[in-house]
């Protein structure tokens, strides 16, 4: 079977644009919450968020003729570093490369124009541009029509919270398919009012600070970014000399098929998840050595998935996991995709960023979630794991690269 | 692609809530209305195929529909008739560890604009718990998991309007590869109020001619509805005394950068599809015996693909279809309609819709559709999109 390997990174964040600054302000456990500042927030009774404020998209690249929503102009951003980082910007072998990626809601913002027309009785001002940047299938094609990445259709799957290791999955199958030979798989969410409105009147948002797994953790904080990986053939990598992060080893889906937005009690699907992809990755649980936890802040996820990760690894495991969260709040559609370039440079560098804000565990738990500071540990094999409204779950296995086999 | 064979489906369409009564309509033309679901008011837009006086409780019983939205309520349709017709029951879908991978335009833009809209309008602290969690684009495939407890992968294609082909192509892929033994695939999509005006100001729709018999040729109509049909590995379905159906022989994608403006580039892009299709199915173009094609009205789109369908049986042209004369552009179901009536068409002989051989198609304007009568053994089925994304899947008869 063909193996499948990260060549290239990119990332945009509320912590930082460029893979390189992420990646220092991670390990420095600085968080990108901040007063909301992209809609009249008087309304709402919490008013913070991961935003990325003062973002242009011209300040990185040229404006296009024709515009493109705030979760497309982050995508191409990102896109476009994984494609320079991996040295392919530019490659003429695009008919043989393609775009999957992830998103929760695409360009929200488009229906919220719509909605301010539409309560102001003037469905007139709605032109042409509304249908050609909302449908959230505008986003890999803008990536793919940006890059001339023609190999297949640029495909969305839109698995709320855990779309990015989808993305990922879908990537590597295409790649050892061998209809591709490499493929940029990510995931983008631009911040919305009404993702905002949804978590606040569900009460699930945190008043000042995310605090995954901390005993009087309060919520969860929205936030917005992306971030691609370059994902490539290994062989075609290896013979054009190219760097090379990390391995993907394998993936694991699930359903719990129990609640739109609560996980199963027993955590069923998301240890399912889990043992696939260990599984088909051809590995014991006790060869991971870190977990990028999904880890929202939430009382009852984050309990869930305590709980997931106690009945793979055993209640008294040591392996570390953190959440990073903790500094970046919930991007949505581009979390795991956002984490799985967190695993991709902690099985590179073994680093492992921290858990943030966390000072007192859950009674009875015993996990080691890498509390407050980044922390050198050697990374053999790294572990993500996404859960989603609707119960999608999500896991994937980064392994560090040993070379040709 | 050897593994994979479809042992049942399920549909609900404006023009038929079964597969046959679904087929059967496909032979006539089906009428296009001012849209009613919603109130157009003085609003342009085109004629639409609506699923009218829609009752869930007709076809899933007396339940508790409050969770769920129309698209949703849709998938679960389809889904019923899909299951119940494959004689799954809540014991086989566990043991089989049943999943759903579910192509959609949009979730339900209608569920996402009136959850903002009326929190606007009322306050956020006012706005609907219940609704929130139906906004996201999975929403659909989420509830038609809860309903019938798919705990297998569960995944939403939202490619635009290739996603349920596209859907089906994704799922034959994880069936084939034995990630998983049985999976429910295709697609639903909803008509709505900012669906039709977006596309309406964007110079997609069309007008209907009055008497419905022939696709449009200056944009599409919309429809909706929603189609699903069981993927399994062929020796699971054989295990359990399944009887298949059909094949999915191959499946390819391909992306046009020119977004369907350049006929060349449109024809180009599908091509390599059609072609990275046959190539997955071991065949020639010589073995496909029609092409149910993406013809939806939208003059640039249907030169291309037409091109595209010229191109590469140059030397054997074949009739093609245009369902979307019939049934409208429902978007993220449109594929998996079409590959319903493809199966229809490989057990009966019937193919509905032609609007003219591969040859002629490039050379002249839309015929009236009409039907024929042909041995299929390998039907190819085209889906181009919107924005330049395309694929092609290969479904063949049962071995």
């Amino acid at each position: 079977m063909r193996r499948v390997v990260v060549t290239g990174l990119g990332v945009v964040s509320s912590i930082g644009i460029g893979t390189s600054t992420f990646w220092t302000h991670l390990l420095e456990g600085r968080h990108g919450f901040k007063t909301l500042q992209s809609f009249d927030a008087s309304a709402y009774r919490v008013r913070i968020g991961g935003e990325i404020h003062g973002f242009r998209f011209e300040d990185h690249e040229p404006a296009l003729p024709s515009p493109l929503g705030r979760a497309a102009q982050f995508a191409v951003l990102a896109a476009k570093q994984a494609l320079a980082d991996s040295g392919l910007l530019g490659d003429a072998e695009g008919h043989r490369a393609g775009v999957v990626m992830g998103t929760t809601s695409g360009e929200p913002n488009q229906v919220e124009r719509y909605n301010d027309a539409h309560l102001a009785d003037r469905l007139d001002l709605i032109d042409d541009t509304f249908m050609a940047t909302y449908p959230c299938n505008r986003l890999p094609e803008e990536v793919a029509q940006r890059f001339m990445l023609t190999g297949t259709a640029p495909v969305m799957i839109p698995a709320a919270c855990a779309a990015g290791n989808y993305a990922i999955a879908h990537a590597a199958d295409l790649l050892r398919a061998g209809c591709v030979d490499y493929m940029l798989a990510g995931g983008s969410d631009a911040f919305s009012r009404i993702t905002y409105t949804g978590f606040h009147r569900l009460g699930a948002i945190a008043p000042d600070l995310c605090r995954p797994f901390d005993r009087n953790r309060q919520g969860m904080i929205p936030g917005e970014g992306a971030a691609f990986l370059l994902l490539e053939d290994e062989q075609r990598a290896r013979k054009r000399g190219a760097h090379i992060y990390a391995e993907l080893a394998g993936y694991g889906l699930s359903c719990d098929a129990f609640h739109m937005t609560g996980g199963h009690p027993e955590a069923h699907g998301a240890v399912a998840a889990m043992a696939r992809a260990l599984t088909e990755a051809g590995l014991d649980a006790t060869a991971v050595d870190y977990i990028s936890a999904h880890g929202t802040g939430t009382p009852s996820n984050d309990r869930n998935e305590i709980h997931a990760v106690e009945r793979v690894f055993g209640a008294d495991t040591k392996v570390p996991l953190s959440s990073i969260k903790s500094m970046l709040g919930h991007t949505m559609g581009a979390a795991s995709a956002i984490e799985a370039l967190v695993c991709a440079l902690a099985v590179e560098r073994d680093l492992i960023p921290p858990t943030m804000h966390f000072e007192e565990p859950d009674p009875g738990c015993t996990l080691d979630f890498v509390p407050g500071a980044a922390r050198q540990h050697r990374v053999q094999v790294a572990m993500s794991n996404a859960y989603a409204f609707g119960g999608a779950n999500a896991s994937i296995i980064m392994k560090k690269y040993g070379g040709a086999a | 692609m050897t593994s994979v064979v479809i042992t049942s489906t399920g549909l609900i369409a404006p023009s038929g809530d079964t597969p046959e009564r679904f087929a059967e309509a496909l032979a006539h033309p089906q009428p296009a209305t001012r849209p009613r679901l919603f109130d157009p008011a003085q609003l342009e837009g085109g004629s639409v195929h609506e699923l009218l006086d829609f009752d869930p409780s007709a076809y899933l019983g007396d339940q508790n529909f409050r969770p769920l939205n129309r698209p949703a309520l849709f998938a679960i349709t389809a889904a019923s008739q899909a299951l119940a017709r494959g004689r799954w029951d809540a014991e086989s879908i566990a043991a089989s560890e049943v999943g759903l991978v579910l192509g959609t335009m949009f979730g339900s833009i209608q569920t996402i604009a009136e959850f903002d809209y009326n929190a606007q309008k009322v306050g956020p602290k006012y706005a609907k718990p219940l609704d929130f969690a139906n906004t996201v684009i999975n929403a659909m495939a989420g509830q038609t998991a809860i309903w019938f407890h798919l705990t297998g992968i569960n995944s939403t294609i939202a490619s635009g309007s290739i996603s349920g082909l596209y859907a089906l192509g994704y799922a034959s892929g994880l069936v084939e590869s034995g990630r998983t033994r049985a999976l429910l695939a295709g697609g639903s999509e909803e008509l709505s109020l900012p669906a039709w005006l977006g596309f309406a100001r964007r110079g997609l729709m069309g007008s209907q001619d009055a008497a419905g018999s022939q696709l449009p040729n200056d944009g599409f109509l919309l429809g909706e509805g929603a189609a699903l049909l069981m993927l399994e590995h062929r020796e699971h379905a054989l295990a359990r005394g399944a009887l298949p159906l059909a094949r999915v022989s191959g499946f390819a994608s391909a992306f046009d950068p020119s977004r369907g403006l350049d006929t060349d580039r449109c024809a180009e892009a599908l091509t390599r599809a059609i072609t990275g299709a046959l190539a997955q199915a071991k065949l020639e173009p010589g073995a496909i015996d029609a092409c149910l094609a993406s013809q939806n009205g939208v003059p640039h789109l249907d030169r291309g693909e037409a091109l595209a369908l010229a191109r590469v049986f140059a030397s054997h042209p074949i009739p093609v279809t245009a369902l979307k004369g019939r049934i409208g552009e429902a978007l993220g179901a449109s594929g998996a309609l079409t590959a319903c009536a493809a199966v229809a068409t490989l057990a009966d002989g019937d193919l509905h819709a032609v609007v003219g051989t591969s040859a002629e198609l490039a050379a002249q304007a839309p015929q009236p559709l009409q039907s024929i009568r042909l041995h299929a053994r390998h039907l190819l089925l085209t889906a181009v999109g919107l924005d330049g994304s395309c694929c092609a899947l290969i479904l063949s008869a049962p071995a």
